[in-house]
């Protein structure tokens, strides 16, 4: 960030969602699209004022997936402070997959499984163009985000967590596909207990 | 000549929606540019308005660039500063005009030269005008401004080269209170203008506020509206206007509208100005300053005149010559103007911000009653800004009848939930002090503070 950049003011909208509004009256240059997952210290684009442009910054503590942009796809919207330029759905609110049947032993060889916490559509990576959050192989420890579920339009974060669950474990399959529909159960990621000592 | 379509209202409140009244009816939609704390204000509804940044002036009504990206992003070829705020900044005035909007004023030059007061002076001594006596231009230290002092005599008054509103002032009484006075205005010169340099003019005390409303058009072609009483002050804020000037003479009237005609010409000066003057003890006017602008009292030479200052102001700036001479404007009767304000003048005019739980206005307005405001019930006077709610200006065919109008007009206003200056306009109006032209700017007739 340089002198002049705007840390961009974030309004909560019903524990759903934020809405990121605009720091002054101009003209909004997006740089980022629906759907893309965003986080705190990241420019969403810039806002032009009488030809100077300056950055815009994602305040703290906030992270999500982009659900609506002002203008749609227009490169150069004309907005005034206030403006609602991006509406985010947070990922802040990490979903608890200890509940009743978020996760089991499946059977004596230490097999697990990472299972849904509640019905939505399954992605494994935070934007198209970027890499999953976990693949076949990866050690996943607890606290880590392993993908995102989309509900009612917000997305959550799948963590890594849940006293049924040791606190690393190997991901031996990713199992539903990208955009899948999952229900409440489903196994997300076929997981193998690590080795003891 | 050009015809705007759209024009920028650059401002907030009462001014705002005077501007607008005019725009309605020459055919211009105004587009309102507005902070945060204005959004929902009353006077807005059904306007186009866009909001420029938060409630801060400094980030709205004072932020140059985001205004005029306002007015360019609305489609505004036009856009008028009203007062206060940017109305007298030659840089907005140039920087509008570099992105394609006419700034309603005067040119970006002649401000510059009437925001900068001895070079100011010295083109309006050129052209006439008495000054009151002083430093020869700006002051070299403390030492040249006691040998000044001591050569025209205490007391004197420090001013601010680029000052105004009664900031970088101070009065010295005599030679040993000149090193300190002049350090500390020389510091708040420097913090309030980015500008330390000083002046020096004799101080004239008791004296009254007398100004002239000039209207020139691009071709050299100047006219003045009369003058106006501005003695009623508190704190060199103007509280009650009124014209004609019944306490000057007839012969110092016609010289001095002369030469002020004379000298708005000879500087270049376009559009609205105001040229002010302080009358002394020998009942002669002295040059103070010109201020590039429409100013609050406007209206009481509106109603003198029944010329529209606002549309002579939007007329002019696309191009139009003057559509009247001197000769055709006709200086009727007496008008007279109480600026309204959420104070409390009981209590030392405390400001009064919050909610107008109701306003009402009894006497209804006809042609000799016009009431300018932006308030109604229900609405909330933000803490933000000024504290000038509402106007009311009363014209008689002489002085009483002017009076006795307004007191009428104002006992049948109704406002709850905030205080307002009334109460005191009414016991200035009553007093004898005031009706018998027996004060000065030092205090206010019929008030005791």
């Amino acid at each position: 960030m340089s002198e002049g950049d705007y840390v961009l003011r974030a309004r909560t909208i019903g524990g759903e969602g934020t809405e990121l509004l605009a720091p002054s009256v101009g003209v909004f240059l997006p740089r980022v699209a629906e759907g893309e997952l965003i986080a705190s210290g990241q420019s969403i684009g810039m806002i032009e004022v009488l030809g100077v442009r300056r950055s815009l910054f994602i305040p703290q503590n906030l992270e999500g997936r982009v659900s609506q942009r002002i203008g749609g796809g227009r490169a150069r919207v004309p907005v005034q402070y206030g403006d609602v330029l991006l509406s985010i759905s947070t990922t802040a609110m990490a979903m608890r997959s200890d509940a009743a049947s978020s996760s089991r032993t499946a059977d004596s060889e230490g097999a697990l499984a990472f299972t849904a916490p509640m019905s939505g559509r399954f992605y494994s990576r935070p934007s198209p163009s970027e890499p999953p959050f976990v693949s076949a192989g990866d050690i996943v420890k607890r606290g880590q985000t392993l993908g995102l579920l989309e509900v009612m339009k917000t997305f959550n974060r799948l963590v890594y967590q849940g006293d049924a669950l040791p606190d690393a474990a190997k991901v031996e399959r990713v199992v539903p596909n990208e955009g899948d529909d999952v229900v409440r159960g489903d196994v997300i990621l076929a997981l193998r207990a690590l080795a003891e000592g | 000549m050009k015809r705007f379509r759209r024009l920028f209202i650059a401002n907030r409140g009462e001014v705002a929606a005077r501007i607008a009244g005019t725009c309605d009816q020459l055919g211009v939609t105004p587009v309102f540019g507005v902070s945060e704390a204005d959004r929902d204000a009353p006077y807005l509804r059904g306007r186009e308005s866009i909001v420029l940044g938060a409630a801060r002036s400094s980030e709205s009504y004072l932020a140059r660039e985001r205004i005029i990206q306002a007015a360019v992003q609305t489609r505004c070829s036009a856009l008028h500063p009203g007062w206060g705020f940017l109305a007298e900044d030659p840089l907005f005035a140039s920087l509008c005009e570099a992105h394609g909007v006419t700034f309603i004023g005067p040119p970006a030059a002649v401000m510059q030269k009437l925001g900068r007061k001895t070079p100011a002076k010295a083109s309006m001594a050129a052209a006439g005008l008495k000054l009151i006596p002083g430093s020869d231009g700006v002051l070299h230290g403390a030492e040249h401004a006691r040998d000044v002092a001591n050569a025209i005599g205490f007391p004197v008054l420090l001013k601010a080269e680029s000052g105004g509103g009664g900031r970088g002032m101070r009065i010295v009484r005599e030679a040993s209170e000149m090193r300190a006075a002049y350090e500390s205005a020389q510091s708040e010169s420097l913090a309030c203008f980015a500008d330390g340099r000083l002046y020096l003019e004799k101080l004239i005390e008791g004296g009254r506020h007398i100004e002239i409303q000039l209207l020139a058009d691009q071709y050299g072609e100047v006219v003045h509206l009369g003058e106006r009483d501005c003695s009623v002050q508190r704190k060199h804020q103007k509280l009650i206007e009124e014209s004609p000037a019944t306490v000057l003479s007839e012969a110092e009237r016609e010289q001095t509208l002369a030469a002020a005609v004379r000298a708005t010409s000879a500087i270049g000066y376009v559009g609205a100005g105001t040229m002010e003057f302080l009358l002394d003890e020998h009942g002669e006017l002295r040059f103070m300053e010109m201020n590039a602008r429409l100013q609050v009292e406007h209206p009481v030479s509106e109603m003198r005149t029944g010329i529209d200052l606002v549309e002579a102001q939007i007329r002019i700036a696309g191009g139009e010559r003057l559509w009247f001479s001197q000769d055709e404007i006709g200086l009727r009767g007496h008008a007279i103007e109480c600026r309204i304000n959420a104070e409390d003048p009981s209590s030392g005019f405390a400001p009064s911000p919050g909610v107008i739980a109701r306003w009402e206005l009894g006497l209804a307005e006809d042609e000799h009653v016009r009431v300018d405001t932006h308030v109604e019930s229900g609405y909330e006077v933000p803490p933000h800004y000024d504290s000038l709610i509402c106007k009311v200006i009363a014209w008689g065919e002489n002085r009483d009848a002017a009076c006795d109008r307004l007191a009428g007009a104002l006992k049948s206003l109704r406002c709850d939930g905030i205080s307002t200056t009334i109460p005191m306009h009414l016991a200035v109006l009553r007093s004898e002090e005031f009706r018998a032209n027996r004060y000065d700017t030092r205090a206010v007739p019929g008030w005791e503070s």
